[in-house]
Parts: C-alpha cells; structure tokens; sequence
C-alpha cells in the first residue's frame, strides 16, 4: 500500500517534470499552441515563494527610512463554510521599493490599481496580508495596533477628500489639537500657541481656530487637512490625492505648501495621485502601478524621459496636451482595467497592451532592473 | 454684546434670523412671478425669433441665471453672451462655482426651480423641427410618382390587415419611408428663444434637437432600469411611430456607435454591471440617439481616469464629423480643451472674461486669470521650480463687488481696476478679453 504511494508520487513528479520540459521547449521554439499555463502558474508560485525567503534575510537598507518589500494585501471575497478564503481580491499583490528620506515617492496608475490600499497597508490602517514593512530598519508589518499608536507620530496620512475627513461638529482648534494632546507633543499649556504657529505655517488665519469646517472652502480644509497630519511632527507622510478634489488654481497653492513644508521639515512623501502632470511636478521618484502590481519604477528623469514599459507609455500619450496645434499620435488603450478579483493569465496588462506577444499571455513577466534604479516588468526587455 | 455684534455685522457670512426672513420673503415673491412665466402657455410666435448670425446654431445674449437662496440672490450666469458655428465645439472653461454648468443647465432649461431662474436674456437656438398643423399634428410626407402624383395605397387596421369598407377597399395617400422603415414627415428650419420658451414646449428640443452628457455617469443612470430600457425611451418618445422592436435595433446601433464591444449584452445589462468608463459610453450612446444637432458636455470625462478620458475624447471628435453636430463642452481642465475645442469661452464668477479661437487662448492668453490657470498647471513638459498660483479663492457669489471680480487675486491691478466692471475689450477680430489692461490696445485695434 505504502510502496503504491510513494509510487504515484514518483509517477507525478516524473509527469510534472515533463511538463515542465514541454513548457520550456515551447518557450524556446516561440510556439504556445501547447503551453501549459497550470504547470507554469506553479513554476512561478515556487519562484516567488523562493524570492521571498531570500529576501525576508537579507538586511535593510540604511539609506531608506521606508522599505516595503513583497507587500501583499487581499480581500476576501468568498469565504467556505469554516471561514476559509475561497476568492480573494488581490488590491496589492507583491509589491517592493524603497525611499530614502527627503524623497517625494510618486505613486501614479488608474482606478482600481490599488494605489490607495498600498498607501493605507504601509500605514497599518489595513492589516498587510504578507510581506514586509521596514520603516527606519524596523519591520512594521508584525506590529500590533498598540504599538503603532507610538510609531502614528513618525508617519501620518493626508486623505483625498477634504469635505468627508474632517468632523463637522469640532472647530479647527480642537481638530488640530487632538493629536498634540494625544501623543504629548508639547506641554498642555504651550498647545494653543503650537496649534497657532502650526496653522500659520500652513497658510491658516490665525481666527480660524474657532471655526467649524462647514465654514471653509475645499482648499482651505485641505490645508486644516495637512496641519492636522503635520501636528505630531511626522517624517514620512502618505498624501493619498490631496489636490484631486481641488480646482486648478487652489492645486497649485496646496501643492506648493506640500513642497515648502517639505523642504522645512525635512519630510518624506509618498504622493499617490492618478494625475500625472502633478506628480511629475512634486516627486523625485515614481512608481507606476497596473492591476496591484508595480510594472515600472525609477526616477522621474528616467521615468518620463525613457519610459519603458507600454502602459507608461500609454499613460503619458493619453494626458491631454494644452496646446491646440500640437497635436501628438495618441496611444489610445482599448477597453477598461480588468476586474482585480479575476485578473488575466500571464502578463496582466496583455489584454490592453499595444505590443502584446504571445508570451505575455502565458508568463508573467519578472519584475528586475534595467537601468540603475529603473525597474520594469515587461517581455520586451527580456 | 455690543461689540460682539457689531463683529457678526462685518462678518459677510452671517444673517441674523430677522434678515433671512426678509430675503426669503423678496424671494418669494419673484421665484412666483417667474415660475408663472415659465408655466403659462404662449403662442408659438411669442418665442420664434431670428438669429443674428446665419452660421450659429445657438447664441446666448446677456443670459442672467439666479439662484433666490435664503442667504441672497446668487447670481450664478451673469450676463453672458457667446455664439456656437455650425459644425463646431465650443468649450467653456472655468473652476467650480463659475457658473459654466448653469449655463448649460439654462441652454437645457434644466435649472432646478423654484430657487433657479433664467432671469433676464435671450438663448437662441436653431432648431430643425417637425412641421405641425393647425391641431398640433405632424405632416407626413407622401410618395410622388413620376408625374408628380400622390400614391395611392390600401389603407391597413392596427394588425396590418386590409382595411374595407362596404365592400370597397379604403385608400390613402402612401407615406415616404426612410431606409428603416420609419415615416418621413416634413421637416423646417425654426428657430426658438430657449429662454422664453414655456417649460413644456422644451420637450420638442430635449433629445430630439439638442442633448445633454452629465458629468457623473455613476449617478446619471437610473439603477432599477436595464440599459437597454433607459436608451429605448429616447427613441420611443422623439421617433414618431417607432416601435419596441424598431427602438431596440436603433438602440444596439447607437451602443455600436460608441464603440462599445459587446451591445447585445450591455443592453440588457443593468448600470451596475458597467465599468465607469462604459456608463459614460452608455450616456453618450443616450445623447446621440435622438439624433440631436447640438451636444451639451458638462464635464463628460471628469470621473474617468486618463486611459479612458483618451477613449471618449477620441470618440467626440470622430462622432462630431459623423452626426454633423456641433459640440458645447464643458470642463475645468485647459488640456481636455485644447484638444477638443475650435473655440474657447473662459469664465470666472458668473461672467465671461476672456474669449477667442483655442490658439489665441493658448497662445496669446490675455486676461490676467487666463494666464495665471495656464501658469498654475504642471504640464509634461515643463520643468519649472515652483508653481505659479493664484492667490485667494473665488469671492463668494451673494454680494458681488461693483468693480472687477478678480480685482483681490491680480497681480496686475491698475487704478481703473476700482472703477466700474470692465467692458469686453476686442483684441483680434475673434479675441475678446474683459480686462481694463486692454482698453488702449482694443482702441488701437478699431482704428
């Protein structure tokens, strides 16, 4: 009985590893008429799961105040009887970069890419489904609630929509000093006049400290916004759309405060926008996201000079030229984003892509340096 | 006390209890006075006019559109006037709260009242209307023979059987039928005042002339309606004589228009079910099913993402050529309109301040706040340190000041800048800009 076992593994292992060779001769030959996707699908789980062992070892970076490596964040969608998870919605699924302190990290991508859910699992404010987060060396992603109250101080978040994050029945002044009082910051008596000098700083009368946030206009309570996350002196802070709500000419005046404060206070942001001419404006790093994963990262220079995945590319056509006799070729995407609870085989941007293979619909393609600090993950670079 | 009122006087913001009662009694009296114009009937002559330009097919003169708040009136359009060519796009650029969506509202007379009125104004509009009658009824259109003969046919009951009458076969005139099977009646060029028009006549207009894409596709669409439901209204109510079945192929071609892959499906598909970008796909396909000649746009790619505001703006442009419609986009973003738009109109707190052709307005920007938009948006290609911006918000619109609107936030001011509201000063024989700046340079011009 145990011989007949150990047999059909055999047997299995042996048929796996057939397989495997069939997958490879059909790599080699070009010709994906018999590919197995079950086998490679496999492959790459192994691979991963390999990279991640590697890399959970290896010593962070000490240039970097945030490390986030092979982050991952699903949601359950369906769960079986005992509460197992059947089907998962993976809003970030593997994801690493690095930022050096005083750097403005620029996370761009549509809808639905799952920009914000990064953002907000780097903060803990969703529970990170794996991988690693290392914030000053230390791997945040184990911490509990409680011990992240402490580390709030070091890292605060910017929301997108200044008319819902604000509560409507506190004033200004007790909105700003809640968080000076919760962490101690300064001593009880020195809060009123901290809060004042905080909201100077950030372009605030100093009268509206009685107000209520009813009374302000969207750029204005942007602005009670940054004050509020700025209030425990954080040094890295995720800005999740701060100007997407706001008109043209108060974008400017919100984004120009963001760089003053930086400069002054030696910050470190991770801009998430879907505007591209801002982020382009504000960040020294960016990182472009497609269906939760990363597909190219780099410097700005780099990025917007040689940008080298089709996506980038693509995405760069389609922001609209103001000038009406230039008119450029546009790369025009068919069709919308995948679902992200049922993303495509393969390359997960081959249903869009301009310059599809027929490789990109069988592997995923690896996610590796092409240049210094520029990652991309694309066959065509293979 | 005394000081503490005094400070809630010089406050703007704040109405004691007694001045909101006041106000909303003023108001009252006039959204009255207004709701009945807007209600009673008027013959056709009343409101069928001439327009001054023979290439226009919609000019604004003057419009003035209030809001009667409890706060005070806003005047939300404050004497605006612009013309649309045939065959052309107009855009309307602005940020929020400067009156470029009331003004679309107003060309659609869809303010919502009582509060919103069209008071004062004229929209002019040419429409290509359906001949009636003296009763009201459309006239058909019948078949000629060579000899210039009526054609005779035998008259058929609701189920298509023929029709006698004692014994004798019932004849009637045949009607000209298009290449869908649909009768052809007579047809005539009319143009209406939008603004005097009462409430009721706007549906010969609605849909059928003129058609509007709303800015929010998420919450334009009715939920409880499939697709295929809300797009065979249209063609149900504007089409004479058309049938469910007749409704249904025009709706699957009008989703084909829009390039949209798979019709079948998304028309018996709920809203739910579709991507942002396909819901807006869907309000477009709805617009153009009553074949109008003139489309309103209020921000048709705002809630999109890049990707798919390239698809729809590329969708504009080819299906403007194919309906030989003219196009009145509206949108804060000076991009989107730069590629779409012929003609650029730029607004600020109710009123026009610059307009001209997209280069002039591009290129050779005037008005202080035309150039400090241009100036505050980071493009691709630039590479500037800082930001240029403009300082301070939009006044807010109850109590306007007599002098320019934008006096606070320019950095140009001169001394008339406190006199009175500037004029429209022409620069080019199409540039027109309402700026003091340019009163010696307008002066120049005309000699």
């Amino acid at each position: 009985m145990q011989n007949n076992k150990v047999n059909t593994a055999e047997q299995e292992r042996e048929l796996f590893e057939q397989r495997v060779a069939t997958n490879k001769a059909a790599i080699d030959s070009g010709d994906f008429s018999n590919f197995d996707d079950e086998v490679e699908f496999t492959l790459e789980q192994q691979r991963k799961l390999e990279q991640i062992e590697l890399d959970k070892v290896a010593p962070t970076n000490p240039e970097a105040i945030l490390e986030v490596r092979h982050l991952k964040k699903f949601f359950v969608l369906k769960k079986t009887f005992l509460g197992k998870p059947l089907s998962s919605l993976k809003a970030v699924d593997d994801v690493s970069f690095m930022v050096k302190p005083g750097e403005t990290l620029g996370i761009v991508g549509e809808s639905g890419c799952g920009k914000t859910t990064m953002g907000r699992t780097i903060l803990k404010l969703h529970e990170p489904t794996d991988g690693q987060v290392f914030f000053e060396g230390e791997d945040i992603a184990k911490y509990s609630q409680k011990d992240m109250r402490a580390l709030r101080t070091k890292m605060q978040i910017v929301f997108q929509d200044p008319y819902s994050s604000l509560p409507p029945r506190s004033t200004v002044g007790d909105i700003l000093s809640e968080p000076v009082k919760v962490h101690n910051i300064v001593p009880q008596s020195e809060v009123k006049d901290y809060v004042m000098d905080l909201m100077e700083q950030c372009g605030l009368r100093d009268y509206y400290y009685e107000r209520y946030p009813h009374e302000f206009s969207g750029g204005q309570r942007q602005r009670i916004c940054i004050a509020r996350a700025l209030a425990v002196k954080p040094k890295f802070v995720v800005c999740d759309e701060p100007v997407s709500a706001l008109d043209v000419s108060i974008q400017a005046q919100i984004i120009n405060l963001l760089k003053k404060l930086q400069i002054e206070r030696n910050l470190t942001y991770l801009f998430i926008s879907h505007d591209l001419s801002v982020v382009k404006y504000i960040s020294d790093k960016i990182g472009i996201m497609y269906l939760g994963s990363m597909v190219e990262f780099g410097n700005k220079t780099d990025i917007f000079n040689n940008p080298l995945h089709p996506y980038t590319e693509a995405l760069f056509s389609a922001v609209p030229n103001p000038n009406p006799d230039e008119k450029t070729k546009k790369i025009v995407l068919t069709g919308d984003i995948p679902s992200p609870a049922n993303p495509p085989k393969g390359c997960k941007f081959h249903t869009r892509c301009p310059r599809a293979m027929e490789i990109c619909k069988h592997i995923a393609p690896e996610y590796k340096e092409m240049g210094e600090g520029h990652f991309c993950a694309c066959h065509l670079y293979d | 006390m005394a000081m503490n009122s005094n400070s809630k006087k010089s406050d703007r913001h704040y109405l004691t209890g007694r001045e909101v009662r006041e106000i909303a009694k003023q108001n009252a009296k006039e959204m009255r006075r207004l709701e009945k114009e807007k209600n009673r009937k008027l013959p056709e002559s009343a409101y069928v006019t001439k327009m001054r330009d023979d290439g226009n097919i919609l000019e604004i003169e003057n419009l003035h559109s209030y809001f009667f708040t409890d706060q005070g009136v806003v005047k939300a359009v404050n004497g605006v006037s612009f013309n649309i060519p045939v065959n052309s796009t107009v855009g309307v650029v602005g940020e929020s709260g400067c009156g470029k969506s009331v003004t679309s509202m107003s060309v659609m007379r869809l303010l919502q009242g009582p509060t919103g009125q069209i008071v004062e104004g004229s929209i002019r509009f040419k429409a290509f209307d359906f001949k009636r009658d003296e009763k009201g009824k459309f006239i058909p259109v019948y078949e000629r023979d060579a000899n210039g003969e009526v054609v005779m046919e035998q008259a058929t009951d609701k189920k298509g059987k023929p029709m006698f009458k004692n014994g004798e076969p019932v004849m009637r005139p045949k009607q000209l039928r298009d290449e869908n099977g649909m009768g052809v009646y007579e047809k005539e060029e009319k143009v209406f005042d939008i603004a005097k028009m009462p409430i009721k006549e706007m549906y010969r207009l609605r849909g059928r002339q003129m058609s509007m894409v709303f800015q929010e596709p998420m919450t334009s669409l009715n939920p409880i309606f499939t697709i295929g439901d809300q797009l065979d209204e249209v063609t149900l109510l504007h089409v004479p004589g058309a049938d469910k079945k007749y409704a249904k192929k025009h709706s699957i071609d009008m989703l084909n228009l829009v390039g949209i892959a798979m019709p079948e499906r998304v028309y018996a598909a709920y809203p739910h079910e579709l991507s942002g970008g396909m819901r807006q796909r869907v309000m477009i396909a709805m617009a153009l099913a009553g074949q109008p000649r003139l489309i309103i746009a209020d921000e048709p790619t705002t809630a999109l993402d890049v990707t798919i505001q390239a698809q729809i703006l590329t969708l504009f442009n080819d299906l403007k050529k194919k309906i030989n419609g003219s196009i009145l986009l509206i949108t804060h973003d000076l991009g989107v309109i730069a590629e779409m738009a012929d003609y650029v109109v730029v607004m600020y707190a109710g009123r026009i301040i610059e307009q001209g052709t997209a280069s002039e307005i591009f290129h050779k920007p005037c008005h202080p706040y035309t150039q400090g938009l241009q100036k505050s948006k980071p493009t691709m290609k630039s590479n500037e340190e800082k930001l240029f911006n403009i300082p301070g918000n939009v006044p807010n619109p109850i109590n306007m000041p007599d002098h320019c609107y934008f006096k606070e936030r320019c950095s140009k001011c001169i001394g008339k800048c406190s006199g009175e509201y500037p004029g429209m000063y022409q620069v080019s024989p199409t540039h027109f800009v309402a700026c003091h700046l340019y009163a010696s340079e307008a002066e120049n011009a005309k000699q």
